[in-house]
């Protein structure tokens, strides 16, 4: 089979910044200029979720534009969060078919400078036009399925607050992670109400931020590093826009589509998987990815955060970057950025938050698990 | 697919679709069947219903004021998301009041508490 192979990735500081989108994109790519000559790249692909925050679309065209590689073949793709992971999808799209050797996939978001109202607007635009006019918030979705969760399996606040508590102490060993500040349980229990059972500090939080990754053939992957890293699956699905009309409203059901068509891609089982980067928008989601990757049972997830198997050094390291949760979520980087840490970590360039693997996994959806899109990446 | 709706709205009524050759049941109404792609007849939500599922929301986008109180309740065959008018927990069981509200479509439903006779 043709492989398409990532050879190098970049991304900005994730955080409150200052910087517009444009700069932030120029930011991240710098980082990917040790290894590649730009003009090898013939095609880009932009995930970003929303025209509103800074009054812009055309992002491929503005990427492309800023990076010095007009006229090149560059657009936009979106899904909302699942953007940044979409467009790398696409770039490996791009190269397998041989259209190109080279492609440049891009996220970005540049959310921080609009109030938390118009943000919860703008994100709202991923639900059913019913749920919209029924007031039901992005975070109020995640909450909807945690009450159910919580109901059908157990689960207590504190499990949920378990994920946040682990992906704070991950980000404490980033330097490019939105928040690098260890908190407890007992404060996450104590935090402020988003959406009920959901509390300011089991969600992520509104950043800026970008992330580029180069996708290459083989060919060409040879010519740039020694140590390209396989993409050995690269695989996309979708569920319901509203999370009421699901069978079991707790199942992320195109996760799991995915998860199951990228091992088949890959010809590998969960039990293989040495790092996993996973979409922890909100805590209860961390749970139950565990279950639709298969590193849980169904209904069990949520005893893994507990148990703290996920920790870097635990069964399954999830979040080594300290996740959404506390890298941060600038929406359309988000996809790009685990691929990032991803990168970082099966190259060994992860420094003390490194788990020392070589086969690496990362799921970034959109909506409310609306569409998923899953990557296996090996050495 | 959500004209179907606000029409229904409008003449106080609350539907979903029914598509015949599948027994299958969908909300909000939808004029194609997803499953066979035929004809889907427009049929009325039961007046009652059980949650499923409810948040207290803090955090709007300015539609409404928080706090407030969404949920996801079981009509009969349908599974319908919407606001509900005052804390709710699962397995209470609710009815559905059409409501006037001040921007398009003009009216909306709310779920209201009733107590189990």
């Amino acid at each position: 089979m043709v492989l398409a192979y990532l050879v190098a990735a970049g991304m900005s500081k994730i955080g409150r910044r200052e910087e517009t989108s444009r700069e932030l994109i120029i930011e991240a790519f710098k980082e990917v200029l040790e290894v590649v000559d730009p003009d090898l790249i013939e095609a880009i692909y932009v995930g970003v979720q929303s025209e509103t925050y800074e009054h812009q679309i055309m992002y491929g065209t503005l990427a492309a534009e800023a990076l010095g590689l007009l006229p090149k073949e560059a657009y936009r793709v979106e899904a909302c969060a699942a953007a940044g992971a979409l467009a790398f999808h696409t770039a490996v799209m791009a190269v397998k078919s041989g259209l190109v050797d080279v492609a440049l996939a891009v996220g970005v978001e540049k959310m921080t400078a609009k109030p938390t109202e118009e943000v919860t607007d703008a994100l709202m635009a991923a639900s059913d036009l019913v749920d919209q006019l029924s007031g039901i918030t992005i975070p109020a979705h995640y909450a909807l399925v945690a009450r159910r969760y919580m109901y059908q399996y157990g689960a207590k606040e504190e499990d949920l607050c378990a994920v946040a508590v682990k992906n704070h102490k991950h980000a404490l060993d980033n330097p490019k992670a939105h928040f690098r500040r260890a908190i407890t349980v007992e404060e996450c229990l104590k935090s402020r109400p988003v959406a009920t059972p959901i509390k300011l500090l089991d969600s992520a939080p509104i950043s800026d931020g970008a992330a580029v990754a180069v996708v290459a053939s083989e060919r060409a992957a040879r010519r740039m590093t020694d140590t390209p890293i396989k993409i050995l699956a690269s695989a996309v699905a979708t569920d319901t826009l509203s999370v009421s009309q699901r069978e079991d409203m707790t199942w992320p059901f195109a996760v799991w589509e995915a998860a199951g068509k990228a091992y088949r891609q890959a010809g590998v089982e969960p039990r293989a998987i040495q790092v996993a980067e996973v979409h922890d928008a909100f805590t209860i989601n961390e749970v139950l990815m565990y279950e639709a990757l298969g590193f849980a049972e169904r209904g069990k997830g949520y005893l893994l955060a507990r148990e703290g198997q996920t920790y870097i050094g635990g069964k399954i390291p999830v979040n080594p970057s300290g996740g959404l949760k506390a890298r941060g979520h600038p929406i359309g980087a988000t996809g790009l950025a685990q691929i990032y840490e991803l990168y970082l970590q099966l190259t060994g360039r992860a420094g003390r938050r490194s788990t020392n693997a070589e086969v690496g996994i990362a799921v970034n959806e959109g909506g409310v698990n609306s569409a998923a899109v899953v990557h296996i990446l090996a050495v | 697919m959500t004209s179907l709706l606000f029409k229904a709205l409008a003449e106080g009524r609350l539907v979903g679709s029914y598509c015949p050759k599948c027994n299958a049941y969908y909300f909000p109404p939808t004029p194609m069947c997803p499953k066979c792609r035929g004809d889907a007849q427009i049929v009325d939500v039961p007046k009652r219903g059980v949650v499923l599922t409810y948040s207290e929301v803090y955090v709007s986008n300015g539609l409404y004021e928080p706090p407030y109180y969404v949920a996801v309740a079981q009509f009969g065959p349908f599974r319908v998301p919407g606001p509900a008018a005052s804390r709710v927990g699962i397995g209470d069981s609710v009815e559905w009041r059409i409501v006037e509200i001040k921007r398009p479509p003009g009216r909306w439903y709310r779920f209201y508490y009733i107590e189990d006779q």
